[in-house]
């Protein structure tokens, strides 16, 4: 499907693999590998279903009751929420990239290049390359080709990451295609690049943040190379924190820091990220013992870092998290960077206070990594796998981590089997995500036991839970007194009707609700939105798209009696219209009413 | 008699599909260039249809004439064509019975030129494509029949699959060789595909994409496929059509697209003529009902000849 014009290459690419998506797993409707092939939306600008769609936009998930609380040590230049890898036929030298945004554009932060495509990159040491990098933008509401500067890239690629940041977005971003176009020979104007992890580089982050991060500290002489460089790298750093006085780093002592308490050169060094952190642990004496302190790791985060992380950088720091916390090891290891063998013998040594971990779209996270975790980790309350690749069988072993508050399996295999299994043994859950979960072929069976097992949910995603019915509803409401958060957006089999009343009974017995997502539910109508008016006064998030049952008498109610409301999606309710959503985004200021559009 | 404006609305209809129908296949062409040539068997195909109604100031859409709507599909596998029939009774819902067979149409072209069927299965794809309606966000409504016919290149092979009172022709020599069955609950009331409102559910007619007839035959270069909604088979009988299929003297693509075009116009004529003894007349008069002349009706036809040609490795 390529195409050449003079020497550049232009072509479409095929979706490898994405972080999340707002379609079905077996749909073809808003998935992510709608972004393959040519563009087939674009000039038009609306909602549309043969449009690439993530899974979430804006802050409204983040600030839901399921929400996790972020990690430290996040450099704040680390935006990204979601990917997407796509490939292309021929390797280019890149000299342009476009992509067809055709819904709330500006959710592109980062775009990254790898040394070798997806098939090759599971046999050999992967580099990936950032070719540009900027903050989250909040776009005009329009379709636009977005086609941002691109650093020159020193290999040839066919194998992109796009990172998303969809915090600002208004609604949904929508990619309809993206296009590369490159040349099979390094660009003349561009000086050849000696492709030497060690010689100086285009992607100065990515050098900094590699020798860092696989300093070993018993080869201190191997680092010296890269000292000089890192400790001016260190002093840009330094000199983006509150710190006063000059920076130490150029003296041959330790200038004023030796005269500093251990605790507040402990606290400094706690504003650090992982790889600034290992780098400053090369300075000095002083610094590499504070810097090796376990103090200084019980809370770690790769996930910014994954290009970088591999078994060996982790081999570099299990000696330093004997104390570790929190770990957030998302996006890292893809390709075969970590093996089951690296993960085991971290893991192995660092369990023993680890409380959280997350490994989203961890490719490496098999069953037998699930073992590990699950005979290790005995002190673990939070546990992430959304997106990881393990066998249905393999989550079975989860019933071992019997203290877990908070799990998520969003978008993984998981079966009937394991889940209720893994409820019956962790009767302290608040939180748990099941969306998307495809292989559970009974919902109401786990709602069922989640109403006799887990008295203290909270929150709970049972996004496109394609059995769940009234039965489960009638579990939950009974059983669940407290939960503040239920997603039930694409859940067909609720239904409420003439005969049911589920939803109703649900919003009578649940009184604490914070956050009740019904999307696609075409029988949700007026009698669940006057529930709604009439017990839900803590209801901040409300999210009722598609219905044709609903009147505006309806949403009004909710729009005056639920007081704490910032949230309400009437998308696609066929009698709310345009009009009337503007009228109320004036009377009700404080409502975030969201409206999408799809031209026919 | 029409008035002499409907008539000009007429060529001119005519003449915009005829500009259309060309789109799915001669796209899919160009992007071909590079991919090695390979003289296999392919269905060339062309749509043209009309709506029964004149007076209503709809807008011309790509691929719908009245409440039908058909598409024309290539993958390497093999070609696809399908046609759907709108129910018109849920214009008493404030519902426009185009849009559901419209949404059904697009969504099985979209599944075949991304790669998302087996050609030797059609059920499948309007069961797909079936599922995929409730996957929009826009709260669908409606109900359709269909008929979808797919070549699988490899077999030499046509599958059809058909859901109610649309169908096919299969055309040999100048002779039908098989002609696809009607699907009827009672006269007048194919089986269909629906999405009801939820409070109506049970209360409307649905048949799942599985009752679908199913058929397959080995095809031959210089085999014609007839594939029409009832529009066209209640107006005009197996040998009508037959009799002017001779009109087509060659299987170039401006000639099918011509006789595509002819055909339908001759259904829609003979449709307003009172004193025509049509089909449906005919089938009505078996059913004790009196009745006589053609049946307005929206009519789609899609005229496929198995040919040989250059298509994908």
């Amino acid at each position: 499907m390529a195409m050449t014009t003079g020497n550049v290459i232009s072509q479409y690419c095929q979706v490898e693999d994405f972080s999340s998506q707002y379609g079905g797993e077996n749909s073809i409707s808003y998935t992510a590998t709608n972004l393959s092939n040519e563009s087939n939306i674009y000039p038009r600008y609306g909602d549309y279903t043969h449009a690439c769609v993530l899974r979430t936009y804006g802050p409204w998930w983040k600030l839901a009751p399921s929400a996790p609380s972020p990690f430290k040590r996040t450099p704040p230049s680390f935006t990204s929420e979601d990917f997407i890898d796509i490939s292309f036929h021929s390797k280019v030298y890149p000299s342009k990239l476009e992509i067809y945004e055709t819904y709330n554009p500006g959710a592109v932060v980062r775009i990254l290049a790898c040394d070798c495509s997806p098939q090759e990159a599971l046999e050999r040491k992967i580099r990936w390359v950032t070719l540009w990098s900027g903050p989250p933008d909040q776009a005009r509401q329009e379709t636009r080709i977005f086609s941002p500067p691109l650093k020159p890239c020193p290999f040839p690629t066919n194998f992109l990451r796009l990172e998303f940041c969809h915090s600002k977005l208004y609604y949904y971003t929508e990619l309809d295609a993206v296009k590369l176009h490159g040349t099979k020979s390094p660009p003349k104007n561009q000086c050849p690049i000696h492709d030497n992890s060690h010689s100086s580089s285009v992607d100065d982050d990515t050098k900094f943040s590699i020798s860092s991060l696989c300093c070993c500290p018993n080869n201190r002489s191997a680092a010296d190379d890269t000292l000089k460089w890192d400790k001016l790298s260190l002093e840009d750093k330094m000199s983006h924190m509150t710190l006063d006085g000059p920076p130490a780093v150029h003296k041959k002592d330790n200038g004023y820091f030796d005269s500093l308490p251990g605790e507040v050169i402990q606290l400094i060094l706690s504003y650090l990220d992982v790889p600034s952190l290992c780098a400053a642990s090369m300075t000095s004496t002083l610094f590499f013992h504070h810097c090796y302190d376990p103090l200084q790791y019980t809370e770690i985060n790769l996930q910014p870092h994954w290009p970088l992380v591999s078994d060996s950088s982790l081999e570099y720091l299990e000696s330093r998290c004997r104390h570790l916390q929190r770990l957030n090891l998302s996006w890292c290891g893809g390709y075969s960077q970590i093996t089951t063998q690296g993960f085991r013998s971290f893991i192995k040594e660092c369990s023993k206070e680890l409380t959280c971990l997350v490994l989203g779209c961890c490719k490496f996270v098999n069953s037998e990594c699930i073992q590990i975790i699950a005979s290790s980790c005995n002190n673990l309350l939070e546990l992430d796998l959304q997106c990881c690749p393990t066998e249905s069988a393999g989550f079975l072993q989860i019933m071992k981590l019997s203290s877990l508050q908070r799990l998520n399996l969003y978008r993984t295999q998981i079966d009937i089997h394991s889940i209720v299994a893994i409820i019956r043994s962790c009767a302290e859950l608040e939180h748990l995500n099941l969306g998307s979960c495809q292989m559970i072929n009974s919902f109401d069976d786990v709602a069922t036991e989640l109403g006799k097992n887990c008295k203290n949910l909270k929150s709970l995603d049972f996004w496109r839970a394609r059995t769940i019915s009234d039965r489960g509803l009638e579990a939950l409401g009974n059983n669940c007194p407290l939960l503040e958060e239920i997603e039930l957006g694409w859940c067909p089999e609720i239904r409420s009707g003439n005969s049911g009343n589920c939803i109703v009974e649900l919003i009578q017995k649940c009184r604490y609700l914070k956050k009740l997502f019904l999307c696609a539910n075409r029988s949700v109508s007026d009698k669940e939105l006057n529930a709604l008016a009439q017990h839900s006064k803590y209801l901040e998030q409300l999210d009722i798209l598609g219905t044709r049952e609903v009147s505006i008498n309806g949403v009004r109610r909710v729009l005056d009696n639920c007081k704490k409301l910032t949230f309400l999606d009437v998308s696609f309710c066929a009698n709310v219209d345009f009009a009337f959503v503007e009228v109320c985004k004036t009377e009700y200021p404080h409502v975030n009413i969201k409206k999408s559009f799809q031209d026919s | 008699m029409l008035p002499a404006w409907a008539v000009g609305r007429v060529v001119a209809r005519a003449f915009v599909s005829g500009i259309n129908y060309s789109g799915s296949g001669n796209r899919e062409n160009k992007s071909l260039v590079e991919d090695q040539k390979l003289s296999s068997i392919q269905l060339n195909a062309a749509a043209c249809g009309y709506s029964k109604s004149f007076s209503s100031a709809q807008i011309f859409k790509k691929y719908i004439f009245g409440d039908d709507s058909c598409f024309i599909a290539r993958h390497r596998l093999g070609d696809v064509i399908g046609v759907a029939d709108g129910v018109g009774g849920w214009r008493a819902y404030g519902v426009d019975p185009s849009q559901f067979a419209h949404s059904l149409m697009r969504t099985c072209e979209r599944l075949v030129s991304e790669g998302h069927f087996r050609p030797e299965s059609p059920e499948a794809i309007i069961a797909a494509s079936y599922s995929e309606l409730m996957e929009n966000k826009v709260p669908l409504l409606g109900s359709s029949t269909a008929c979808v016919v797919s070549l699988f290149r490899e077999e030499k092979t046509i599958y059809t699959a058909n859901l109610g009172d649309s169908g096919f022709l299969l055309i040999r020599n100048g002779n039908v060789v098989h002609r696809s069955e009607e699907q009827t609950h009672y006269f007048n009331t194919p089986f269909q595909l629906a999405v009801a409102p939820p409070m109506q559910e049970g209360l409307v007619l649905s048949d799942s994409p599985e009752s679908a007839q199913r058929t397959s035959f080995s095809v031959e270069e210089g085999d014609i496929i007839v594939v029409g909604t009832d529009g066209l088979f209640d107006n005009m009988s197996e040998g009508m059509i037959l009799e002017h299929l001779k009109t087509l003297k060659d299987h170039k693509p401006e000639n099918i697209k011509r006789t595509a075009r002819t055909l339908a116009k001759t259904a829609r004529e003979l449709s307003f003529d009172p004193d025509y003894m049509s089909p449906f007349a005919q089938q009505a008069q078996e059913h004790g009902i009196e009745c006589k002349g053609g049946k307005p009706d929206d009519i789609t036809v899609i005229l496929a000849c198995v040919q040989l040609g250059d298509t994908f490795s």
